[in-house]
This record gives structure tokens, sequence and C-alpha cells, in this order.
């Protein structure tokens, strides 16, 4: 009896974690097909200006042969969309708001280094997510929690802790060099340094660097079942033989807390928060909110 | 009196298609034509839609999702479209140079450059975006030969009554998904009600929608399509399909 109770709660968990993070396989598209703008005459307006009418004005094809059944025929629908969209994208034009100004990319540390692995995630098996992932433009978002939005707050961990492109003069006393692949980083209190002309400037932390003790405040992250991470101002490590080194984020890794520098992007119907390559989905867990990275995907 | 001549030209089709047989009914494209004239011709307007969409779930098969939408547009450049349902509250102003969107529900908002006219910018979004508004497909210039050029049949199926008026009813159908448009029947022939089925493999699924409130060529104030963040509210970042 025992034994079955513990089967069915376990059955009745994974049934329900299953509901929270289902996507809907298929959604209904809103509209019909349109043949592209180019394909058609363009529409005559009015002399003395251009017209007023909300769509130009309502057109019929001079080919049209309505009730001829040779002329009723089907269109190729793979004309659709091929329009030149003249690079409709975004553009800021509105400062209200808690629009984070630090800027972290490479030109102003004014080092060269490539920090691409820092942040790009670890991947799990795809097969270790239950449901359907949210899709948009191509790629596919892994999540094992379902969607649910709160707004990107910046978390600082204490004042002796940095985001990136924070410039200090002087390091502390307490800094240690670490080099990694060639390149000199000053380490203290779970901040990263690299100098810079006329003093310091914080970097992410290199994967690959390993400190012996972890910073104040430190949390421990799960992973999946069987691993655990350390998380602390944005950075994770894992325990080695020599202490603590800097990996890069692990798909399906749930953090309370996102350090400045992040961007809230919107991706179709889900806005996320980006931290260098990597894509935090807002969700919640036990009733807190909390983040989750994301595992993307090609969709093909 | 123009009542009683398009029932009288409806009358006479019919008699005349259903001695010939043929796919495309001529009262329905007349029905279409005349509704899509009077679109046409409007320089403002404002509608509500309340729609249905269907999804299909694994795990549990066929869900409904609904939504109200207010739309409001001057031609030919200006839109506002605030929609509260299944996606949360959130509005978007076109002033004719870009595209705001907001949240009312996450409190944050974004901004897309659009093109010159709501007809491109609409077509933009739904691109680029997967944005789509609620049944823009009625102000598409040649809705009616788009609908005959994708579908296999196009009938008019008589009249009837929906949502509390008398209605004209038309159907059309391809392979993929068919269409039912009800057509007031009244001096304007706008659309009160639509339905469209699409069919893929073991499922159909339904995009529903019903027209209420329309006001043809109102006045309306410039200053509400133009959009004004709100104290506290986030900026974001709108990613492009094809800059993902």
């Amino acid at each position: 009896m025992r034994t079955y109770n513990k089967i069915s709660k376990v059955s009745l968990a994974i049934v329900l974690g299953a509901a929270l993070v289902m996507s809907p396989l298929f959604v209904a598209a809103q509209r019909l097909n349109h043949a592209p703008a180019a394909s058609r005459t363009a529409p005559s307006r009015p002399s003395g200006g251009q017209s007023k009418s909300i769509n130009g004005g309502s057109q019929r094809s001079p080919s049209r042969n309505v009730g001829n059944n040779n002329n009723a025929g089907k269109r190729n629908n793979n004309n659709i969309g091929n329009r030149d969209n003249n690079n409709a994208g975004n553009r800021n034009n509105n400062n209200a708001g808690n629009k984070v100004n630090i800027d972290n990319s490479k030109k102003n540390v004014n080092v060269n280094i490539d920090n691409s692995r820092n942040t790009v995630v670890r991947r799990n098996n795809i097969n270790s997510y239950h449901g359907s992932p949210y899709r948009y433009g191509g790629h596919r978002y892994y999540c094992h929690h379902a969607y649910f939005y709160h707004p990107y707050r910046p978390f600082y961990w204490g004042p002796v802790w940095h985001p990136w492109g924070f410039f200090i003069a002087t390091l502390a006393r307490t800094a240690i060099i670490i080099s990694i692949a060639n390149q000199q980083y000053h380490y203290d209190q779970g901040v990263y340094y690299v100098a810079s002309s006329g003093g310091y400037t914080v970097v992410q932390a290199p994967v690959g660097a390993t400190i012996t003790t972890l910073p104040e405040k430190t949390e421990t992250v799960v992973v999946n079942e069987t691993t655990n991470n350390y998380y602390y101002g944005g950075t994770y490590y894992e325990k080695t033989d020599k202490g603590y080194t800097v990996v890069a984020p692990a798909a399906g890794t749930i953090v309370e807390n996102l350090p400045e520098g992040g961007e809230e992007v919107k991706i179709g119907d889900q806005t996320y928060v980006k931290v260098g390559e990597t894509y935090y989905q807002p969700t919640q867990k036990d009733g807190k909110n909390v983040y989750e990275v994301v595992q993307i995907e090609d969709d093909k | 009196m123009k009542k009683i001549i398009i029932s009288c030209l409806v009358t006479a089709m019919t008699m005349g298609s259903m001695a010939q047989n043929v796919k495309i009914d001529p009262e329905a494209v007349l029905l279409l034509d005349r509704m899509s004239a009077v679109i046409g011709d409007l320089h403002s307007c404002s509608f509500t839609v309340k729609a249905s969409i269907d999804t299909v779930d694994k795990e549990l098969g066929l869900l409904k999702y609904f939504n109200t939408s207010e739309v409001s547009m001057v031609g030919p450049d200006k839109m506002q479209v605030t929609t509260n349902g299944y996606r949360g509250h959130r509005g978007f102003w076109y002033n004719g140079k870009q595209l705001a969107y907001y949240s009312f529900t996450e409190n944050n908002f974004g901004f897309i450059d659009a093109p010159g006219t709501i007809m491109e910018t609409i077509e933009a979004v739904h691109e680029d975006y997967d944005i789509d508004f609620p049944a823009a497909d009625f102000f598409f210039p040649y809705f009616t030969d788009d609908l005959i050029e994708s579908s296999d049949v196009v009938s008019f199926l008589g009249k009837t009554f929906v949502d509390g008026r008398d209605c004209y009813h038309i159907a059309a159908k391809n392979k993929e998904m068919s269409v039912q448009i009800w057509i007031a029947d009244d001096a304007f022939n706008l659309p009160v009600k639509f339905a469209i089925t699409y069919y893929r493999g073991d499922h159909s699924s339904q995009y529903e929608g019903s027209f209420s409130n329309w006001k043809l060529n109102p006045e309306l104030p410039n200053a509400m399509f133009e959009f004004t963040a709100p104290p506290g509210a986030t900026q974001l970042t709108i990613i492009s399909k094809k800059g993902n």
C-alpha cells in the first residue's frame, strides 16, 4: 500500500508538472492568406493627394473571372510573405522606465577577451523536457517551468559586488590574479576585473577560473537531480578537486536573482531576460518569482 | 431601396447558379465585393471584436481561448488596438511611423519601426513579429480576390439570423481551411461574424470572431494614436522573427 501511494504521488507530480509546462502543440492562425502587394496592380488613388481611406479603397482584379470553373483555381501559397519589409526594426524612442544603461560590450572594456563561452548555455537532453517548447522565429525555447512574467529588477549582491563594466581605480589588497587562456584577471570577492586604462574594469567571470572559497551569500542552485551549481553575482561555479570552477549556465537552472546588465526582450508573446548570451524565462517556483535558464534549439 | 435591389440580384443569381452548379457563387462574390466596397470607402472606423481561438494541446485536446479587442483606425496611417484576453491586457498604437506595444498586464512596452500605412504595417508585423490584429483580413483591399484565389469553392448559403441580426451567410473552402462569413443584411453590409477552420491531420481548430459597435467615419483625435509610457513601465526590446 505504501509503495502504491508513493507511485501514485509520483505519477500525480509528473502529470501536474507536465500540465504546468505544456505549451499548445498547435495554435490556430488568426488570418487568411493574402497575395503579396507586389503581385497586385497598385490601387488607383484619387487625384490631388493621398487617399484618406483606411485601406486605399476596395480593389478588384481586372482578370477576375467568377463563375468559370477553369479559372477558380488555387494560388501558389509559397509566394506569400516575399515582400521587402524595409528593415522594420526596433527603435528606442522613449526612455521612461527602468532601462539599464550599463554597457558591458567589449569595446568599452578595451580588452580583447573572448567571453562568449561564459554565458552560452550548457544544454540538456531535450527529452528531459515535458511538453512542447515555445516556438518563435525558427527557434524552440525549452523550459521545465511555465512562463510567468515578473519584471526584471537587477539584484545587487552587496557593497563589494559590482556589475560588468564597472570601473575602479584601485583593487583591494585581497585581490588575486587568475590567468585563463593567456589573459590575466584580477579576482576579489566574487568579482573579476581586467586592467584597463587607469584602473580596472569588471568583466564576466571567465569559464575555467578556479577559486578556493566561494563568496559570502553564494547560493546553491539545482541543475538537475544529481548536480548542483553555486551561484553568486551572475556567475556559476561547480565544485572541483581544486576548489570551485566557473562554468557556463546550465539549461534548466533556477535562480532567484539576476545581475544588472540584463535586457528584457520580447520574443513573440513571451518576455525573457537576456544576460550576455543566456536567456532567462521568468517563472514561479513554490510561489516565488524566479528565473529558469532557457535551452534554445533551432526549429528544424 | 438598396436592400431591395441587392435582394433581387441575389435571388436572380441564386437561381442562375443552381442551374450551372458553379464552384464560385456570383452572389457570394457580389456580397463580398459590396462589403469590401463599404469598408474601402471608410476614412475612419471603430469596432469591437470578440474572438475565440482554438489550440491543440497534446494532453488535454482542444482548448479554447478568448479575447476582446477594441479597434480604431483613421486612414491611411493611424490605428489603435486594445486587446484583453488570453494573452493578457495589451495595446498597440500606430501613428504612421512606428508601432508602440504596451502590456497593461506586465507594465512593459516596446517600439517597432513601421511602414507608412495601416495595411503595410499590419502585413509587416505579421511577417516579422507574428503579431496579428483582430479581423484584419477584412480590411485588405483585395479581400474578395484573395478569397476566391485561395478557395476551391465559394458559396452563398442563404440568409440566416446571427447575433440578433439578419445576415447573408457565405462559406469558402480549400484543402487546408474553410472560411465562413456572415454579412449584415442592411444598408452597410458590414461583417457580423466570421469563422476560420483549419484542418491539420487529426485535428481541426477554429478562429472565430464577432463584430459589434461599428462606428463609421467617426472623428477620432490624433492624440489617441500616440503612446506615452506610464510611470514605472519597463522598456523592452521586441525581437523580430528574422533577427532572432
